[in-house]
């Protein structure tokens, strides 16, 4: 009884301490905000289950008047385009994920172990070149880099990974960050008993750094599934799901049958979403250190 | 650390040894990444600047490029590079009060405001779903037909106008998606960058007794303080870069074209090399100023940046 009581009123206190005009007009923005956006893909999900006719006819309804779930199946087939269907776009949006994000770790992995472990000459020349290729832009390089890319075949080509291959970026900071923080007393250790450093990089630093690359490997995954860009860019005729389902619409214009074409952009998502429910944790940890540390 | 090289150098001792050793180690591992930087940053760059001043077909030198510039300003209010550098301004604008905004309101997650782990959730959805997606709902939601159609036309009496594929409109459209989908991204950013804040001194500031806003206005946003600076120094330099997904919306019609999509359409689609590297020199002689500006301004415009 006394319990109830007491928790009645650590809850009223509770409550009057978010009582402030602050944390209302942060909550009513935050509400608004979030239901626009879950709104917008319940909408999306109603369209998706719609028939073609009721949907360009009546958009007023918001649960459709038949539940089409065969939508679903449609997209499979009628997703199309330039002759590639929907398990060519998968494939390569696979290839395509998997290789630039695990080039790019690597290189970015390893470049970052070296600035932070090793003193070396030619250091702090390299520490400035990063930073200020960085910070300083430099507008007009797309268009020597697609010279570049027609001119050693790269253009419309796998070989377009070689680009990925980059040491330097955010992931660099991060991970630079991420190894000044790891003790080179393992190092230390495993050198007295006779291990080279290419060793201790492989078999002692990198297993003790996998948590934190696991995470941003995530966000990276994600990153690499989402990006239309390269694609549309530079793999015309490599359509992935993302760049595929752009493509679709613009070529398909205005005939675009929409609740079928809802069903496939639901679908194109869930792969990201899973993953995101599944690893959760590391993501959101993943994300919020991303921001810069003062 | 390494100022034994060049004295022991005449005599290869097991100390010389070892730090040769160490450097061929060292420039070993990082062949890749420097191999990667000169061709695809140095190469491009000086390749960049030199076809500004080259005629795409004859391979002649001139000012050819340049001239296709300013024929362009001159056209006025038609003009596409004009239209497109007063839409960057516009996203640029819209991206530092965003930051702001978000800035604020990422104290109150931070806070544990009710409901702050439901909303994390829902603002990290603009990054867990692609842009492609994001683009084809709230275009839908938006056009004839569509559910802000069906409010207006509730509220006004009148059909809505063509909100997405038409002139004055297109633009803040996809301005309002830019705010929509980005807001709660940098929301979860700087919450993050204060959780990471000492916990003694939120509790210091607890015994002296301070109240919610002074502890958010002297304490929280202070110490974030050199976190927001740099995001919205980094944003300030990189001011012509500033940009929404205007492929996915209006492929570039109805005026919404940006500095970022002209560029794209110049070099992709129309692959005017030298155009768009003439432009993007002069974008780059522009932002320079800004550049040293800000150092100067700053003064301590960090030489280093840690995550």
């Amino acid at each position: 009884m006394e319990k109830t009581i007491k928790a009645k009123r650590s809850i009223k206190r509770y409550f009057i301490q978010q009582l402030t005009v602050g944390n209302v007009v942060a909550f009513v923005v935050f509400a608004l905000f979030a239901f626009s956006m879950v709104y917008a893909i319940a909408w999306a999900f109603m369209a998706s289950l719609k028939d073609h006719i009721e949907y360009t006819i009546n958009k007023n309804n918001f649960f459709p008047e038949n539940w089409r779930f065969g939508n679903y199946l449609e997209a499979f087939k009628l997703l199309n385009v330039r002759g590639n269907n929907v398990f060519n776009m998968l494939f390569n949006s696979i290839w395509l994920m998997l290789g630039q994000s695990l080039i790019s770790m690597a290189v970015c992995c390893t470049t970052a172990y070296i600035m932070s472990k090793y003193d070396f000459v030619g250091k702090k020349v390299i520490n400035f070149v990063i930073i200020a290729s960085m910070m300083i832009p430099l507008y007009g390089s797309m268009a020597s880099t697609m010279r570049l890319y027609m001119k050693t075949g790269m253009y419309n080509s796998p070989l377009i990974l070689i680009a990925s291959a980059s040491g330097v970026g955010s992931m660099f900071l991060i991970l630079r960050s991420y190894f000044n923080g790891v003790s080179w007393q393992y190092a230390e250790a495993a050198k007295i008993d006779g291990a080279n450093d290419f060793t201790i990089y492989v078999r002692i630093m990198l297993p003790i750094a996998m948590p934190a690359i696991g995470s941003i490997m995530l966000v990276m995954l994600i990153n690499a599934w989402n990006d239309y860009t390269t694609a549309i860019y530079y793999l015309p005729d490599y359509p992935t799901i993302a760049s595929g389902l752009y493509l679709y619409k613009t070529i398909a214009g205005f005939n675009v049958n929409m609740p079928v074409y809802f069903a496939g952009v639901l679908m194109a998502a869930v792969p990201t979403f899973i993953l995101f429910i599944v690893f959760q944790k590391q993501i959101m940890s993943s994300i919020t250190t991303g921001g810069l540390k003062g | 650390m390494e100022k034994a090289l060049g004295k022991e150098k005449s005599g290869i001792t097991p100390r010389t040894k070892k730090l040769i050793k160490k450097h061929l180690f060292v420039y070993g591992m990082l062949l890749v990444a420097i191999l990667h930087f000169c061709v695809f940053y140095i190469y491009v760059n000086i390749d960049s600047f030199l076809i500004a001043f080259q005629d795409q077909h004859t391979g002649a030198w001139g000012f050819g490029n340049f001239r296709l510039f300013f024929d362009d300003i001159s056209l006025g209010a038609q003009s596409e590079v004009l239209i497109s550098l007063k839409n960057t301004m516009i996203y640029f604008v819209v991206l530092l009060a965003t930051n702001l905004f978000s800035f604020l309101l990422s104290y109150f997650i931070y806070k544990k405001i009710m409901l702050w782990k439901f909303f994390r959730f829902v603002f990290v959805i603009p990054m867990i779903v692609s842009g492609v997606v994001l683009v084809a709902v709230y275009s839908n939601m938006l056009t004839a037909g569509g559910p802000i159609d069906v409010i207006w036309r509730k509220l006004m009496g009148d059909d809505a106008p063509s909100l997405i594929y038409s002139a004055p409109y297109a633009t803040w459209s996809i301005v309002l998606f830019v705010i929509w989908t980005g807001l709660g991204m940098n929301i979860i950013l700087f919450s993050g960058a204060m959780n990471r804040i000492p916990e003694s001194v939120i509790e210091y500031g607890k015994i002296d007794g301070i109240k919610p806003m002074r502890e958010m206005f002297q304490i929280v946003l202070p110490l974030i303080a050199p976190t927001f600076g740099t995001i919205m120094l980094l944003s300030c330099i990189n001011v012509f870069g500033a940009s929404g997904p205007i492929l996915l919306f209006t492929n570039g019609m109805h005026e919404t074209s940006t500095i970022a999509f002209w560029m794209y359409e110049k070099v992709i689609v129309r692959q005017q090399f030298g155009y768009a590297a003439a432009f993007g020199l002069i974008l780059t002689v522009c932002s320079l100023p800004i550049f040293f500006l800000m150092r100067w301004l700053l003064k301590k415009l960090p030489d280093d940046i840690d995550y």
